[in-house]
This record gives C-alpha cells, structure tokens and sequence, in this order.
C-alpha cells in the first residue's frame, strides 16, 4: 500500500488563547500548542509514522509512510484521531524531536535570532565539542505572541526542528513569564551565565545531548569570548601583556572584562569582546567605564582614515586619542549630531574638549576644532564656521541672539546660509560674511521676506544709532532703523541717500521712519513716512520732502 | 561521597503492582538521594534534601543533587555552577542514565506511563514572574497537557511544565504522559503522588 503524503495546508480553525498562567503555565497563550493544529490527514500521516518510530532507528520518512497500511491494522482508531501533530510530526518523522541549532537558521550566527530570548540552558559532560570540558546548549524561546510557525529547520526532514517544542529550562530571564516554542539551541563551552548574565548557575545536566551537533558548528576549546580576544591580540605577547586579575561580571549584571597590563576587555552577549588601552582607556576610566554613559565598547581601538587619530567605538559614543593634542569622549547624542556631519572629516573637525556645562546650566557643549554642538533638553544642535565665530564675538549664548535652536541650513534662495537662535538670526554668504539680526530690526528684515525680500543680506550687526534711541543695521540693498519707540522699518534707494545724505538720517531733522516706501503703482505717488516728516519718492527718481 | 537516605515506611495502603528497575545508583552523578523500594502494603517515604514524598504502590522515585563540579572536574561544568535537588517520581521502571527533565527515561514510557520531575532553581528565582505561582501543582488536568510542551517531542507523548514557588524555594514541575489519551486514567495517579510531596524551607 502506499500513501500520498500530504502537503502542509492551512490551518485548521485558529484555536482560541489557552492561557493557564494563574496555574504556573506560561506556554504562550495564543500559540499553545504550535503541534497540535493539523488536519486529519496530516494526523494521519503522523500516527502512522510515529507508531513506527517507537523503538527503531531513525527512517525515512517514505519508508515509514509506505507501511501505513500495516499501520493502520494494528493501531485503532483512536491512533489515528489522537490529537497531536501534523507538519511538525511529520517532521519529525525523519528527525529526532529536538530542536535545531541557531546557526542552521539564523544565517550561521550561534545565537538567539530576532523575536527569541534567552529562556533557559542545561549542559552536558564530557563534550568532545568543547575538548572534554562540559558544553552548554541555551534554549532560545519565541518571545509572545510567538511569531513563528512549527517547522522543519532549513526547510529539510534531515534537519531538527524549529519553534515546535513547548519548553523552557527556565534558569535565564525569570522576569519574562510568558514563552514560545524554542526557535533554536545556542552550543557553547562558554557557561550561560557569563554567555547572558540574566542566565542564574542553577546547573541542569542532560548527557544524552553530549553529541548533538550541526554542520554550522565547531569545536570549541579557547575558553571565553575574552580569552578568545586576548588569544587573537597575541595574548601575553601582545600590546595587552600579561593580565592582571581573573575575569570577572561587571556590577552592572550584564557583561564581564578583565584586566591586562596594557588594557582591559570587556565582553557583553551583544557587543562581544572588545579592547579599549592606553589613553583611550584612561579617558573610559574617566566617564566610569562601562557603568558611564558609554556603556561597553563596540570595536577595538581603531585608526581614522586621515591617520590624524585613534579611537573606540561604544555603545553610545566614541572616544578620541590625538597624540599631542589629548583624549576625548564624545557621547550619545552628541556622538550623533557628530557623525551626521560627517564626524571628523566634516564641518566641525574633531573634538578638542569634553563636554562640558554652561555656566547659566541651561545647556551641555562640546567644542570642535570648528565649531560646537549644544544640548538643551532634548534638543540637539550645531554651530560652526563663519557663524560659530560671528555668535562667539557676540557673546554667544549670553548675548543677544541666546542659544542655536536650528543647526545652519540653506536659506533657500540657493547662495546663502541661515542659523535660527532664540532671538534672531545669523545671514552667512562668502561675500557678505556672517552677521546676525535680532530685536526689531530682525522682525522688519523676517516681515520684509528676510534675504529673499528686497534688502537681501545683512552687512552689519543692528548697531546703535548714537542717539541713544535706536538701532540700525546695513543690508546689500538698503537699511533697516529701529528706535525705542518706533518699529523697525526699511530704507532703501534713493529714498535712503536723501535720508542720510540731505536730512542727515535718524539724527537729523526727519528722526526715525514710521512706515515703508509704498509700493511701487501706488496711486497719488509713493511715500514714506518718518517721525518729522513725509518723503515722496518721484517716477524720476528724486525724492522730494512734502511736509 | 554518596549518601543514601533510608526509605522508611509511612502508611497501610495496599500495594497493587511495581516495576522493578535498576537500583544502583550513578556515583559520579548523585551526591545525596534515597530510592523507593516496594514493600507490600506500605507508602514508601522518599526524603531528602527538604524534600519528603510518600509513594504510592507501584511508584518509584529518586531525589538527588548533581555532584558540584570543581576545580579539577573541569569535565563536568564550572564551578561556579550551582545544582540543586531532582526529584523524578514514575509509575515505571527508571533507567539509572536520566537527564534531569527525563531524557533516557521519558523513552521507555508505555502508554499508561507517567514521569513527575520536580527541579529546584536557586533561590534568586524564587517568587519572579516565572515562579510567581505559589504552591506545589496538586491538580493536574489533561486540559494543562500538549503534546509540544515536552523537552523532546515523542510520538503519542504529552507534557505540562509548571513553574511555582513553595516555602521559598522555585521549582518546576514537569510532567509527562506516555500517552496523551491516557491522560484521564493516569493524571489522578500523578496528582495523587504530588498530593503527598511537601517542600521544606531550605
């Protein structure tokens, strides 16, 4: 007799959420049981084969199929319609019920792959894998709700399976109750403890796993992850010399290092291990090390490609070593703002202080060979260059412009640049300079369309009249005047030279403007209004007092 | 150093039928642990470790601690690690070779079988959010049971991990059938032994 062997179909009617967590059961409620929705024949396909992998050898799947009919004499009917398997048991058929290595799915890699945490961990004695030393195998469990289906690992009936089996040893992160069918085994010689601190020494044996094994997986004698990092970096021979004390965890419960003679190591589950010596790591010693705002290192001490420093990546920043020059931290989210720019090679050049707070405590900064970045509250913001210079000769953050609150952007008439502060703006063009605007004069210039309007960019600073009433500031096309008791007001052309030239400006007799130049076709002439006086600005160009 | 807690016996139930199974205890493997021996009309107490069961006619038992590796048991584990008591209970023969959740021993089940595994964890698990149920699982239900909540899926078989803290201490009870369908014949027999098992403060 032979048999047709089912292709996997849809699911049968979802089950509805089994949750038994009040009675210690924490199987993920809406994946209870990822073996038991199958359809009848799959169910059949499984009792048959399983009925003839009990006390035999691991078959063919077809082998086994091929004698359902032999099957189905001897076992009866509730055989057949017990609940249980379908693809999964077909599965594993052709398996062995255990669940496949993380390397066989998780592209190589021996660890928990993407929705799977580290759940639990048994070891078995004797390994050849890890030399004779006990190897450790750590479940990696679905995290809830589970989000993978129960199935061959690989795709293969040759392979193990994968988010199939309900279980958990339960030694690592007792704070999560609820779990999903293990994804994948982690096999390390490395103690799951120091492999996720999360993980308790509650010790769980089963040798008849001693051998289990993949094609993705190796022997493994170097001892830890940090071993293995000294090894590479040439051990006692090496820049590291000899070390100094044992390996430890770190207090913070989450990763280990140890200490050398020329450095130290320091390992996580996430970033690895990692060396940080010499003055990188006096300066990591400085901002409390891995308990800091850095956290752990992420790279080794590395060389910039302008060969002008070294440095180490962490998790939340870097820290440069400039030889003559000193050791600094740029941390998170400094650190982004920084490589937005593009780092070192970009407007701000490398850091030339640590970060500091500002004497009114509004803000932290950090200083660049060109520049600065603020940060107040969450807000974090550039300044560099010509307007990074111009904001510092005008008293920076103290003085009338106050803090950055926009990096410098393009002012968007393609030539020149603008910086936003608290209270004004700084204009930059390679021709006119940097220059801020602020107070009336600043409102008149943003009023009047700003440097796409008619007076374009500024020339000067708002400069006080000599009056001891009013500002004023220079534009590529005129200029605006403010006083004590007028608003800012534009004035420009020929309008202008009469105001300065014959009626001797704000000083003179016609004091301070009071209203724009009308528009040109305005009916019955165009004027302009001042504190003294009215000026008509003639279709010939004059400009004529009327009153 | 092995030492063996002596059975003693408890109470006038009548027996009805035991398995043998192998007695001889794995040096290398247990520290401490006591076996149940079948005596014609008597429960059985098996005692250990704070740990105290009395067991039913047909039923054998073990509790035991893994020996604590050391320096020179590299072979075994590291020494920081810490184990702690197994208890494996079964209305079936035990093979000497078990895993501590029952591997060696969970392949031997007949269809009327049942294994209860009862691990302890260190006593910084006690009362988390996996161990935050209290008390020893005394009523076992085939509703609790599926056949993917074993450590290794077998054909027919069905499992139920219960993770709970009693008198301070965390455990895990993990249960498993030789047969799902079985279950209603056999659960009362399982809630029956876990009915007389107490857990002592360490």
């Amino acid at each position: 007799m032979t048999v047709t062997l089912p292709r996997r179909t849809a699911r049968r009617t979802e089950a509805p959420p089994v949750d038994l967590a009040e009675h210690g059961i924490h199987r993920d409620p809406v994946n209870h049981d990822p073996l038991g929705s199958a359809t009848f024949s799959q169910r059949l396909v499984q009792r048959a084969a399983g009925l003839f992998n009990r006390g035999t050898t691991r078959r063919s799947f077809l082998t086994r199929t091929a004698v359902l009919g032999s099957a189905l004499a001897v076992g009866p009917i509730d055989f057949i319609l017990k609940p249980g398997s379908a693809y999964a048991y077909t599965c594993g058929t052709c398996s062995d019920g255990w669940t496949a290595f993380c390397c066989t799915i998780n592209s190589g890699k021996n660890s928990c792959p993407p929705n799977s945490f580290v759940a639990g961990w048994w070891k078995a004695d004797n390994a050849a894998y890890c030399c004779g030393a006990a190897r450790y195998i750590i479940d990696c469990n679905a995290t809830c709700p589970t989000q993978c289906a129960c199935r061959c690992a690989g795709g293969s009936c040759d392979g193990r399976r994968t988010c199939c089996n309900q279980f958990r040893y339960g030694q690592c992160h007792t704070e999560i109750a609820c779990y999903g069918p293990v994804v994948c085994r982690v096999a390390t010689c490395t103690p799951p403890w120091r492999y996720d601190p999360s993980c308790t020494t509650s010790s769980a044996t089963d040798n008849k796993t001693v051998n289990h094994g993949a094609p993705c997986l190796t022997t493994d004698c170097g001892g830890s992850a940090i071993d293995k990092k000294y090894d590479a970096l040439g051990g006692a021979g090496g820049f590291l010399r000899a070390p100094t004390a044992a390996e430890r965890a770190n207090s913070d419960k989450r990763g280990r290092m140890r200490t050398y003679q020329g450095g130290n190591i320091y390992w996580t589950s996430t970033t690895g291990a990692h060396e940080v010596h010499g003055d990188i790591l006096k300066e990591f010693g400085k901002q409390a090390t891995v308990n800091g705002v850095l956290k752990y290192p992420t790279s080794d001490t590395l060389t910039s490609s302008d060969k002008k420093s070294r440095y180490n990546n962490f998790e939340n920043g870097r820290i440069y070593y400039r030889g003559g020059i000193g050791t600094f931290t740029v941390p998170k989210p400094f650190f982004a703002k920084h490589e937005s720019l593009r780092g070192v090679h970009g407007s701000l050049g490398y850091p030339i202080r640590n970060v500091t707070t500002s004497a009114d405590k509004k803000s932290r900064y950090q200083n660049y060979e060109h520049g600065r970045i603020y940060l107040q509250g969450s807000r974090v913001v550039e300044i560099h260059g010509a307007v990074y210079t111009k904001h510092e000769s005008l008293q920076g953050v103290y003085g009338p412009l106050g803090y950055p609150i926009s990096d410098l952007g393009a002012a968007g008439d393609n030539r020149g640049k603008a910086q936003w502060f608290e209270k004004g703006f700084i204009w930059y063009t390679p021709t006119t300079g940097a220059h801020g605007l602020w107070g009336k004069v600043n409102d008149r210039h943003i009023a009047n369309g700003h440097v796409k309007g008619y007076l374009r960019y500024p020339t000067s600073e708002p400069m006080p009249v000599g009056d001891g009433r009013g500002t004023y500031a220079t534009f590529e096309r005129g200029n605006i005047y403010a006083s004590t008791t007028t608003a800012g007001f534009q004035v420009h052309g020929a309008v202008l030279d009469a105001y300065l030239n014959t009626y001797g400006g704000p000083q003179g007799s016609l004091g301070y403007p009071t209203s724009e130049l009308d528009p040109a076709g305005t009916s019955g002439g165009r004027f302009q209004q001042f504190e003294g006086g009215k000026l008509r600005y003639n279709a010939n160009g004059t400009v004529t007092l009327v009153s | 150093m092995l030492q063996t807690a002596r059975p003693t016996t408890t109470a006038t139930t009548p027996a009805t039928t035991t398995r043998e199974g192998a007695r001889q205890p794995d040096r290398r493997v247990c520290q401490q642990r006591s076996g149940q021996v079948r005596q014609d009309g008597r429960l059985m107490k098996l005692a250990s470790h704070g740990i105290e069961t009395d067991l039913p006619p047909g039923w054998e038992g073990r509790i035991g601690v893994r020996t604590q590796p050391s320096a020179d048991t590299r072979a075994i584990g590291d020494t920081s690690e810490v184990p702690h008591p197994i208890v494996h209970l079964a209305n079936f023969a035990l093979p000497e070779q078990r895993g501590d959740f029952g591997s060696g021993a969970v392949d031997l089940m007949g269809d009327d079988d049942v294994l209860v595994v009862l691990f302890e964890y260190g006593p910084e698990c006690a009362n988390t959010a996996l161990f935050k149920r209290q008390g020893i699982p005394k009523d076992l239900a085939p509703s609790m049971f599926s056949s993917s909540a074993l450590q290794r899926t077998m054909p027919g078989q069905a499992g139920c991990q219960i993770f709970f803290t009693e008198a301070g201490r965390a455990f895990c009870s993990y249960t498993v059938l030789g047969r799902q369908s079985s279950a209603l014949r056999v659960l009362p027999q399982a809630n029956d032994t876990l009915s007389r098992t107490r857990i002592a403060p360490r």
